[in-house]
């Protein structure tokens, strides 16, 4: 079959502003985005750049805006998108060119939440236990790529980029609520300032964006809850 | 704790106060919707029923005072007359007041880009609700009370 693709194409040495650059590729319908994308890149314009590494779903490299939704390119199939596609890149983060964003402002962000297991008790011997139970605790959270789909569809993020940004909640959360972690108190701090939680007006982009089906604004709405209440559960 | 303090030792405000906002939104925003639902319940009972169209009852419920019904038969008292109305009716309109104005001002957070721009229309904003509060203070307590 044959298929439409739109992409919002920018290289700040050239360009003033972005423009659409309209190509036709054949594809099948099992096809994957990023297929197209290689496809487009290797046959009709090599200077078309994006971004992919595993082109399975598993490191966060190509999240981009595929027809107005943030989606991972290596996961939308094209039986799933229809034959005529727009892709462009990530909005609320600097575009370096075509489909790649700086991902610095998000990294920064999420380094602020201390994304890391803190806890100077004494390691035992072998290994810190922990319970399947207090383990499936936070499992949903375990499940992020920090590929920045769910940051950037977020309103709030776009209109101001000092918001900590869901991801680095999910993250946050990941820890948090991980019994064998004993920053909790530390993040939660962070996370009650102005730049954090309450920035969020649960508006359930992140949730629909996340390409790993994490539940999003209810880990937000979780953290919110140990805020409020004081209590880790 | 070597480890986690340096870690930790970043710069940090440690501030509550959009928590406890948080908070206060989530809470007044129940709290008026009952206690104006109360003055329609009262009213009603206290004789508005009848007398009272479903406009005056609405402007009665979120602040009882008697030129807001005055096209209406019924007798007003209280009227901000006894202390038990005047501070109901202050905490409803501070409440609701309050609410209103930090939803503002949490909008003008997200949207305003300009430090100094939102620094001053924060204030203006501060301005704004102090002014409402002390001009309902004076209303229910010093003039028609
Ligand atoms: S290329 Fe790794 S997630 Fe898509």
């Amino acid at each position: 079959m044959r298929v439409r693709v739109k992409i919002r194409r920018f290289n700040p040495e050239q360009d003033r502003r972005p423009y659409w650059a309209t190509y036709t590729v054949d594809a099948e319908p099992t096809d994957r985005v990023l297929d197209l994308l290689v496809q487009i890149k290797s046959y009709q314009d090599g200077t078309l750049t994006f971004r992919r590494s595993c082109a399975h779903g598993v490191c966060g490299s190509d999240a981009v805006v595929i027809n107005g939704r943030n989606r991972l390119a290596c996961k939308e199939l094209v039986q799933d998108v229809g034959r005529s596609i727009q892709i462009e890149a990530l909005r609320g983060l600097p575009v370096i060119k075509d489909l790649v964003v700086d991902m610095e402002p998000f990294f920064r962000q999420y380094r602020s939440i201390l994304p890391f297991l803190i806890n100077d008790e004494p390691a035992p011997y072998d290994e810190r236990l922990q319970s399947p139970e207090a383990r499936a605790r936070y499992d949903d959270t375990t499940k992020c790529i920090l590929c920045a789909a769910c940051t950037t569809s977020c309103p709030s993020y776009w209109a101001s980029s000092d918001y900590v940004g869901p991801a680095a909640i999910v993250q946050a959360h990941r820890f948090i609520f991980d019994d064998r972690d004993r920053g909790a108190q530390a993040r939660l701090a962070i996370l009650a300032e102005g730049t954090g939680v309450w920035r969020c007006h649960t508006i359930y982009n992140c949730t629909e964006a996340c390409p790993r089906g994490i539940q999003v604004t209810q880990a937000i709405g979780e953290v919110k809850k140990a805020i409020t209440t004081g209590e880790i559960r | 704790m070597a480890m986690t303090d340096a870690v930790l030792r970043r710069e940090r405000t440690g501030s509550k106060f959009e928590t406890y906002m948080w908070f206060f939104t989530r809470v007044s925003g129940i709290l008026f919707l009952l206690m104006g639902a109360f003055n329609i319940i009262y009213a009603n009972l206290a004789g508005g029923q009848g007398n009272m169209d479903v406009g005056a009852q609405m402007r009665w419920a979120f602040f009882p005072i008697s030129f807001h019904v005055e096209s209406s038969a019924v007798e007003v008292t209280p009227n901000f007359s006894n202390p038990f109305w005047q501070v109901y009716s202050f905490l409803l309109l501070a409440f609701t007041a309050t609410h209103g104005y930090n939803g503002i001002r949490v909008i003008l957070q997200d949207y305003v880009r300009y430090p100094l721009l939102l620094a001053w229309l924060k204030a203006l904003l501060f301005l704004l609700w102090a002014g409402l509060i002390l001009a309902s203070i004076f209303l229910i307590f010093v003039f028609a009370g």
